[in-house]
């Protein structure tokens, strides 16, 4: 009698074990990372496609894209990023100046990248879970008609505010860490002087 | 003494040499993470390929792609693919990959007979797709580190292991194997239309350099070397991607 109740009792923390483990939420995470890359990367591939409909001017589509892309990508983690270890020890002005005018050339650069992909269509294929909360997710933009279909993998991390991309892969390159490595260049550079890169964004944006 | 003098010589231009070269590397923290010890030498020469693209490259592959239609350019491309394929066929084999090296020689065959000298890609239409290796892939797959990144003079960017590999993968190439090419000067009609077609190839890497680098030279050399750990495999299970926070 107490072998069979022992027996059940193990079999009931097994299957509660199986629901409640970490790699079953991860698992879930997984798939919220998919639809969630599903779904707001198209809404901001379909802003594009809008403006160069003509059913956007350039105003309402640069704010419409500022806020897709807010909702999208969380540049605030992506900033911190670039800097790589000169955020550590920089002067605080400095810093804040230099994520003001990181986010206005990120958002134009990511403007102008995807506007290639602008009446796309793109299509989740999978994903892989790095850790908890960190996974890339497989993607591929469907050419319409003319030119290659291109894969596209995203990483996304869960955050304060959920989940966000934090970098994207176009045909094996990272865009992020791209930046990195040009952002920490420049400024290694310049003896660890953070406004160097600032200024070089700035220069960038306004030519 | 004439020999002496000539010795005297010699140390001097090897004096000179090894200035050159010293004279040329960084101890900059952010090079040497990048493995780019000649960073100021590889700057210059990039800014040399640049000058030249702009002065004299790009117009010529802007006048090919304008001259001939897109059914003809992709002819030639596939041409230049096909001819190249013994020399995936090799690397396959070296890398251990007899199964994909089978499907380049199957390619190879198919495409030449069928499809008119390579003019055609019936191969992968039959659902035979492409492989790519290299020799500087090869020796990676051997364990071989790239050693210092490289920009070469009209090449572009390379490092030590790829810049090796370049010049091995000249022998298995067919305009190696045929005499009456390799010692004429069709050889050099070869080059040029292989360089167009390479240069054409590279047009979208050119605009998003001009697009979105914030420092071309750093950009290429991070798109470079991330472009050859995708494709010695290095980045499939995403294991080596940084930490964000």
């Amino acid at each position: 009698m107490f072998h069979l109740t022992h027996i059940a009792m193990t079999g009931l923390l097994a299957a509660f074990a199986l629901v409640f483990t970490p790699a079953s939420a991860d698992a879930q995470s997984a798939d919220e990372a998919e639809a969630f890359v599903q779904r707001e990367a198209q809404e901001v591939i379909d802003a594009l496609q809008a403006f160069q409909d003509g059913e956007l001017d350039a105003e309402t589509l640069k704010r419409n894209f500022r806020e897709r892309v807010d909702i999208l990508a969380d540049v605030p983690r992506i900033t911190n990023f670039v800097l790589g270890r000169y955020r550590r020890g920089a002067d605080e002005a400095q810093l804040d100046e230099f994520r003001t005018v990181f986010r206005e050339f990120a958002i134009n650069t990511y403007e102008r990248e995807l506007g290639n992909y602008a009446g796309q269509t793109l299509e989740v294929t999978g994903s892989v879970t790095r850790g908890s909360g960190d996974f890339i997710v497989r993607s591929t933009v469907r050419a319409n008609g003319s030119g290659e279909d291109v894969p596209v993998n995203w990483r996304v991390m869960s955050g304060d505010d959920g989940l966000k991309v934090v970098d994207a892969e176009v045909l094996g390159v990272w865009l992020a860490q791209t930046q990195r490595e040009q952002i920490t260049g420049i400024i290694g550079n310049a003896g660890g002087d953070v406004s160097a890169a600032t200024s070089a964004l700035r220069d960038r944006i306004e030519e | 003494m004439g020999h002496n003098t000539k010795s005297a010589g010699r140390l001097a231009a090897l004096a000179v040499l090894t200035g050159l070269i010293l004279g040329a590397c960084t101890t900059r923290p952010e090079s040497l993470q990048a493995n780019d010890p000649f960073e100021p030498l590889n700057r210059a020469v990039f800014d040399f390929n640049l000058a030249a693209d702009q002065a004299v490259i790009a117009p010529v592959v802007y006048t090919y792609r304008g001259a001939v239609p897109r059914t003809g350019r992709l002819g030639v491309r596939n041409f230049l693919r096909n001819l190249n394929e013994p020399v995936v066929f090799a690397n396959l084999l070296l890398q251990g990959r007899p199964g994909d090296a089978f499907a380049t020689a199957s390619r190879f065959g198919l495409n030449t007979i069928v499809g008119v000298g390579g003019l055609f890609d019936v191969a992968s239409e039959a659902n035979i797709y492409r492989r790519e290796a290299d020799f500087g892939l090869t020796l990676g797959r051997w364990g071989v580190e790239s050693g210092p990144y490289l920009v070469l003079p009209f090449l572009g960017p390379s490092n030590v292991r790829d810049t090796v590999g370049r010049f091995v993968d000249r022998y298995p190439h067919p305009t190696y194997w045929v005499e009456d090419i390799r010692e004429s000067d069709a050889i050099w009609v070869y080059r040029g239309v292989y360089a167009i077609d390479v240069r054409l190839q590279l047009d979208e890497t050119f605009a998003s350099l001009e697009r979105s680098a914030i420092d071309p030279y750093v950009q290429l050399r991070s798109v470079y070397r991330q472009n050859r750990s995708a494709a010695l495999g290095q980045q499939d299970e995403f294991e080596d991607l940084p930490e964000f926070d």
